[in-house]
């Protein structure tokens, strides 16, 4: 891929990450009000992870470490919509089990590999496993419950699309990542795949948001 | 070089794969929820129509024994007790005539005796008192001893310690009474003969006779187009009881068939 595909697609992947926010702005609802609270909660840390990373890129700073910051922040929030969306399963002792569980795993493991400014295999495969597996599960309590008559109005059937869609390629790309880490080349080709990944998500979780308006 | 391109190549080829089961799964979950809702909407229709035709043939069963007994105690209890008031008219003028007769008395009494039974008649019409009281065997024991001209033949398993709730009995009589005045009337049966059998907690009764008999499908168009509400009391009642009626048209024997549980549904 050329220079410039690859700069179009990271650009429309930034820009990307303004919708949710717009859309979460412009739409309303009564009632809700939890899931448009972490939401925002997500779209607000994602825009902002964006803006800071494009910052310290333009000046050369090494931003690895706003990364582990933005998986631990981001994978809180994920919880916590799952807490919300299948309350069945994921009930507040499991978030805060795993929570801790995934904060201290990765922080202990960044700390003792004095790995602040470097990538993490554990953090990667993390980050990107929890959510897609909350996700899968959240599928299976949709399809088995069959309470949702019109699917394609509920906003948690796209969020939960966007998530399983992001972190499912992220994951498969994360794990390429690990095996091809010496080929600068080979980056190039995989960046792709998460960039893309990323716009359709971003896609998928303003469709999501739209689908709360006035409901 | 080349190593490196068949590695871009996996990678771009996994990440499709893993990108397509990921599609897969979203569109297995929408078509899959779809189709339990349909599914679940068609049960709960379907529920609904059939308590709205069991609550119809209720009400429909319960109208027409309003209309027999209402018909009964005009046509033959009516006519009786007019009668007996214009004898007792005539009594009183013979009395101050001085003619009265032993004979008239003998005769006013036993035209009582007639009365009193038709009262009963439509008494047990109202309510079959002789099931609850005696059990549902002894009741059809009693109901079959008093048909004449047919060989009819009585077989039953049923211990009299098993407890049949009156709610299933009186609707079992009903149902087998029905069924039989049905062969006699419409089909002239000569031969029939009856089963009761006792399985667990079911009871199997089973009518066979010489009649032509129905099949399920016969039985159920027949129930569907009939005027008279005499089948689809029978219908509804078995599905009261939470039995299952089964015709069966055999060539040398047809079957009426009875499933039913004997605990309160």
């Amino acid at each position: 891929m050329s220079n410039y595909y690859y700069d179009l697609l990271a650009d429309i992947n930034s820009l990307s990450a303004f919708c949710p926010v717009i859309a979460l702005v412009i739409t309303k609802s009564k009632t809700r009000q939890d899931l448009r609270r972490v939401l925002y909660y997500l779209a607000v840390l994602w825009l902002f992870a964006e803006c800071l990373n494009w910052i310290l890129s333009a000046k050369g700073i090494n931003n690895f470490l706003v990364l582990h910051s933005y998986d631990t922040l981001s994978t809180i929030g994920y919880l916590w919509l799952f807490k919300l969306v299948i309350p069945k399963y994921i009930t507040k002792s499991v978030v805060v089990v795993i929570i801790v569980a995934y904060v201290s795993t990765i922080w202990l493991t960044i700390i003792f590999q004095d790995g602040y400014f470097e990538t993490s295999t554990i953090s990667n495969i993390l980050t990107f496993v929890i959510p897609f597996l909350l996700s899968l599960l959240t599928f299976y309590s949709i399809a088995r419950e069959a309470i949702i008559v019109d699917l394609m109005k509920e906003p948690i059937y796209w969020i939960n699309a966007a998530i399983m869609i992001h972190f499912g390629l992220g994951l498969v790309a994360n794990l390429s990542l690990e095996y091809v880490n010496t080929s600068v080349k080979l980056h190039l080709y995989i960046w792709p795949i998460v960039l893309a990944s990323n716009i359709f998500h971003n896609i998928f979780f303003t469709v999501g948001v739209w689908k709360t308006n006035r409901v | 070089m080349e190593n490196e391109s068949s590695v871009i190549l996996i990678i771009i080829v996994a990440s499709m794969l893993f990108l397509l089961m990921v599609l897969a799964i979203i569109t297995f979950t929408a078509i899959y929820n779809r189709r339990i809702i349909k599914k679940d909407n068609e049960l709960k229709l379907s529920i609904k129509n059939r308590e709205l035709a069991v609550l119809r043939a209720t009400i429909e069963t319960q109208s027409s024994e309003r209309e027999k007994i209402a018909l009964n105690l005009h046509d033959e209890v009516g006519p009786l007790l007019s009668t007996m008031k214009l004898k007792l008219f005539q009594n009183q003028k013979d009395f101050k005539a001085g003619n009265m007769q032993y004979e008239t008395f003998q005769s006013d009494r036993e035209f009582l005796d007639t009365i009193i039974k038709i009262v009963r008649k439509v008494s047990h019409d109202l309510s079959p008192q002789f099931v609850t009281k005696f059990g549902i065997v002894r009741a059809i024991e009693n109901f079959m001893s008093e048909m004449q001209g047919i060989d009819a033949s009585f077989d039953s398993n049923l211990d009299e310690e098993v407890e049949i709730p009156n709610f299933i009995s009186s609707n079992l009589y009903y149902i087998i009474t029905e069924l039989i005045n049905n062969l006699i009337k419409h089909e002239g049966i000569k031969r029939l003969n009856i089963t009761f059998h006792l399985e667990g907690k079911e009871l199997t009764i089973e009518i066979e006779h010489d009649g032509i008999g129905y099949t399920q499908e016969e039985f159920d168009i027949f129930e569907k187009n009939s005027t008279g509400l005499g089948l689809s009391s029978i219908k509804s009642r078995s599905i009261v009881i939470g039995g299952d009626l089964t015709f069966r048209k055999q060539p040398d024997s047809p079957k009426i068939e009875i499933k039913t549980p004997v605990v309160a549904p």
